[in-house]
């Protein structure tokens, strides 16, 4: 009896000392020793840029490196542009962004860096004579050509070609675009018929393209070169309801829409760029800059196209879990 | 006894709980989970205060921070205008309170996002310090009078760098903010989860009190209490006056404590030394009337006694008795026996005697038959031929005590009730006879007297044993009673009486005949006395 009771209270309070003990305590916030790195997207959503920020994080958690993903509501080059001044003035040890060709502001903001010493990396876009370390990102030109040879596949090579971009101006678009044209050049009865602009805008992409659908009749084939104009057009088709089933769609990006569209057959295939590996490369090249290695100035990532054959392939889920600081 | 059960009792002690150890036991218990309990609460409060405390100082030095931080940039302001030495002064005070602020700026530490951006903001103000380091230098450039507009737009640039960081430093506050929110919100959610299982705890530990108060009630009353009702109920019984029947305080169901066992113990021996001790007073009153019995007996037997010792003398110095004896020795004298004379006064004078010395007192039977043939002799010589006298004697019980003088009045009664009016062939004959199967003797004297009718013999029965007149009884009367007095029940009188056949009385005494060995040695100098007789 008396051991029992004796036992019972020694267990109550070795218990209780180790939950008193366990309570975390609040410690003053160091200054982290590690190298602190900052990802900058230009849009902070789930699939595309979630993947880059999950390969991101994840390659910082596995060297070492403190990390900041920082995405904004929508594209905005001038909040892309302070947010990227702003870690500058934080002095972070390494930034890591998407080029935006068209803006000097940009050019300027990464000119402040290298003066600073702060190390750029660029992922998805290159931005041509910028003062950045490296270029990691997809192959434009492969991935159109890879495009290209969607289209060669589904249409056997004869075929009315459209082709929808952002803008002209994007220098992957551009890239994109020469890759699709020079692989459907080798087919002659292959003719782009028409290049849509649609400027990443799902209001003017809507008009642009149900007027494409309306004045083209004869149009056999669509290759949508970035994720917005493929959304927009998968859900045009999807909305006609069998109007345009014998369409064929080759789209850019994935999406829980996008791979819907592929498994019901309304787009026959869509270019995958494998932005977690863009992420996590960025890291790697950034801690090798720190290191002082050697770095290359180009770095492409891995493109493949998706079919209803290999969709199960793509990891869906590792850009849900990324925390975005959002401005 | 007592000692005895001292000696139980201290056995059991060492083995048995004792009330005073259950009752130490229940409240050093019960203080203990008290205490604990209390410990634990205080401990859970301490860890909420501290908690909240916390949370409080985590939000305060944020606000501090950027309030400390917006002042230094009013001044900051003021300073590049005006480039006076006391905003500085005040500027430099900012700084180092926002400093403080900042390094006191506190997270848990798995709040990782809150740590890094805490790290970046202390990277924008240090990139802001470093403006003002730039400023510092222009304005003292300033004060060297090397006013150079260079110098000017130096410092407008720097200011403007400044205010841009300043801008962005606020633009933070909202993730800084919300980081700490997050911060304390996740501490908040730990502690809440950890706080029921505290409360879980709180309530077992007041439930285990509740049962621990509960057990040793219930412990503490059975084990007092049923003692205590038994001890009541055997004291009411006693009360009631049943404490003949009562047997013992018995505790059936519980092993009570020691002290109730040792209460209940010294109950049942009180008990038991009460009932003893009215047995004992008990047995000695009635010995006490036993004794005062006796001593009336004896008071009896001396009255008795003295009654006889009287009668005996009256009739011993009866006229008529002394007047024939007297003549009788008188006519003797004349007649010139001289011898006989002698002989006979000498006789009467040793039946005087016998009547004064032993009244009162037991003698043998021997003695008494000796007396008896004294007297006998001496009637024999006043009668003559009338009556004769005829002795029939057993001598193997004569050792046996019998009252003096109680055989003499048997003879007289039968002389003056049975044979004396005769003038011849009367006849009087004392016997005695020993029976051994109901070892007892018989002393009887008969006569062939005129005798009495069955009437007026039980009238005479009757008169014996009625005991109004003990006292005054002579004759028979009188020898019955000394009988009955001398030997209680176990001597039997008897009287047979046939009308003109005669009356015989009869005495049986008891006499266990082994004594009468060792009592022969004794009574060898009565032999003389038989012989006597039978000449």
């Amino acid at each position: 009896m008396k051991k029992v009771i004796a036992l019972t209270i020694v267990s109550f309070l070795i218990i209780n000392a180790m939950l008193f003990s366990s309570m975390e305590g609040v410690e003053t916030i160091e200054t982290e020793t590690e190298p602190r790195m900052t990802l900058i997207a230009p849009f902070a959503n789930k699939m595309y840029w979630g993947s880059a920020a999950a390969g991101f994080t994840d390659a910082g958690r596995d060297l070492g490196v403190s990390t900041k993903c920082i995405g904004f509501t929508k594209i905005d080059v001038e909040k892309q542009v302070s947010a990227i001044r702003s870690a500058i003035y934080a002095k972070v040890d390494g930034i890591v962004t998407a080029g935006t060709e068209e803006s000097e502001e940009f050019r300027q903001v990464l000119k402040e860096a290298k003066e600073a010493g702060i190390p750029v990396v660029l992922v998805d876009s290159d931005v041509e004579n910028a003062d950045r370390i490296c270029y990691i990102g997809t192959d434009n030109y492969d991935s159109g050509r890879i495009a290209g040879e969607d289209v060669i596949a589904t249409t056997g090579g004869k075929a009315k070609v459209a082709v929808v971009v952002s803008t002209m101006e994007v220098e992957n678009q551009k890239e994109r675009l020469r890759g699709f044209q020079d692989t459907v050049k080798a087919y002659p009865e292959i003719e782009v018929i028409k290049v849509v602009e649609g400027n990443s805008d799902s209001r003017i992409l809507n008009e642009r393209i149900a007027r494409l659908l309306e004045e083209e009749k004869d149009l056999t084939a669509v290759f949508c070169a970035e994720g917005y104009g493929t959304t927009s057009m998968c859900q045009i088709i999807k909305d006609a309801k069998g109007e345009y089933d014998d369409l064929k769609v080759v789209g850019f990006g994935v999406s829980e829409m996008k791979n819907q569209s592929i498994e019901e057959g309304i787009m026959y295939s869509t270019i995958y760029q494998n932005s977690y590996d863009m992420g996590y490369r960025a890291l790697d090249v950034l801690m090798r800059v720190l290191r002082e290695e050697e770095v290359p100035p180009l770095d492409y990532t891995e493109v493949k196209s998706i079919r209803k054959n290999n969709l199960e392939e793509i990891n869906m889920d590792e850009g849900k879990k990324v925390e975005w600081q959002i401005y | 006894m007592a000692d005895l059960l001292r000696k139980t009792v201290t056995v059991t002690a060492k083995q048995t709980m004792t009330t005073k150890k259950r009752l130490t036991r229940f409240f050093v218990m019960t203080l203990m989970v008290a205490i604990l309990l209390n410990i634990f609460t205080i401990a859970i409060h301490v860890m909420v205060v501290k908690n909240y405390d916390m949370n409080v100082a985590q939000i305060l030095n944020l606000n501090q921070f950027y309030f400390y931080f917006d002042e230094m940039n009013g001044y900051v302001r003021d300073y590049t205008q005006k480039g006076e030495a006391e905003d500085r002064e005040v500027l430099e005070k900012c700084r180092e309170d926002m400093h403080s602020f900042l390094d006191q700026l506190k997270s848990r530490e798995e709040n990782i996002s809150l740590k890094r951006n805490v790290s970046d903001l202390r990277g924008l103000i240090e990139t802001y310090e470093e403006s003002l380091g730039q400023v510092y230098e222009c304005m003292d450039l300033v004060k060297q009078e090397k006013m150079q507009s260079e110098i000017a737009a130096e410092i407008s640039q720097e200011y403007e760098k400044m205010q841009n960081i300043y801008q962005i430093v606020y633009g933070e506050f909202k993730t800084l903010q919300m980081g700490i929110m997050e911060d304390i919100w996740a501490g908040k959610e730990r502690l809440n989860s950890r706080e029921r299982f505290y409360y879980m705890e709180l309530c077992a530990g007041l439930i285990l009190l509740i049962g621990i108060g509960l057990f040793y009630a219930r412990d503490i009353s059975r084990k007092i209490n049923v003692p205590i009702q038994a001890l009541m109920k055997a004291s009411e019984e006693i009360l009631s006056g049943k404490l003949a029947q009562f047997q013992r305080v018995e505790i059936l169901g519980v092993k009570p404590d020691y002290e109730m066992q040792l209460l209940v113990d010294a109950f049942n021996t009180m008990i038991e030394r009460i009932k003893r001790q009215i047995q004992e007073i008990e047995e000695n009153a009635s010995a006490k009337v036993a004794l005062r019995e006796k001593e009336l007996e004896n008071l009896q037997i001396t009255n008795m006694l003295r009654t006889s010792e009287l009668k005996a003398l009256q009739m011993q110095m009866n006229p008529h008795f002394l007047f024939n004896t007297l003549n009788m020795i008188a006519k003797t004298a004349y007649m010139g026996d001289s011898d006989k004379t002698v002989f006979l006064l000498h006789n009467t004078a040793q039946l005087l005697r016998y009547s004064l010395d032993y009244m009162g007192k037991s003698v043998t039977l021997a003695r008494e038959l000796e007396m008896l043939g004294n007297y006998v002799y001496l009637q024999e010589q006043r009668f003559g031929n009338r009556i004769a006298f005829e002795f029939e004697l057993d001598e193997r019980f004569h050792q046996v005590q019998v009252p003096c003088l109680i055989l003499q009045p048997l003879v007289e009664n039968a002389i003056t009730h049975g044979v004396g009016a005769y003038l011849k062939d009367g006849r009087i004959k004392i016997q005695t006879r020993y029976d051994d199967e109901s070892q007892m003797g018989e002393i009887s004297v008969s006569d062939n007297g005129y005798g009495m009718s069955q009437e007026r013999m039980e009238e005479l029965k009757r008169d014996f044993d009625s005991p109004r007149m003990q006292t005054e009884k002579i004759g028979l009367a009188n020898v019955y009673m000394r009988v009955q007095l001398f030997y209680g029940k176990k001597a039997v009188f008897d009287m047979e009486s046939v009308p003109e056949i005669g009356t015989k009385i009869s005495i049986r005494v008891p006499y266990p005949l082994k004594q009468d060995k060792d009592c022969t040695a004794k009574g060898e100098e009565e032999n003389n006395v038989s012989s006597f007789d039978s000449r």
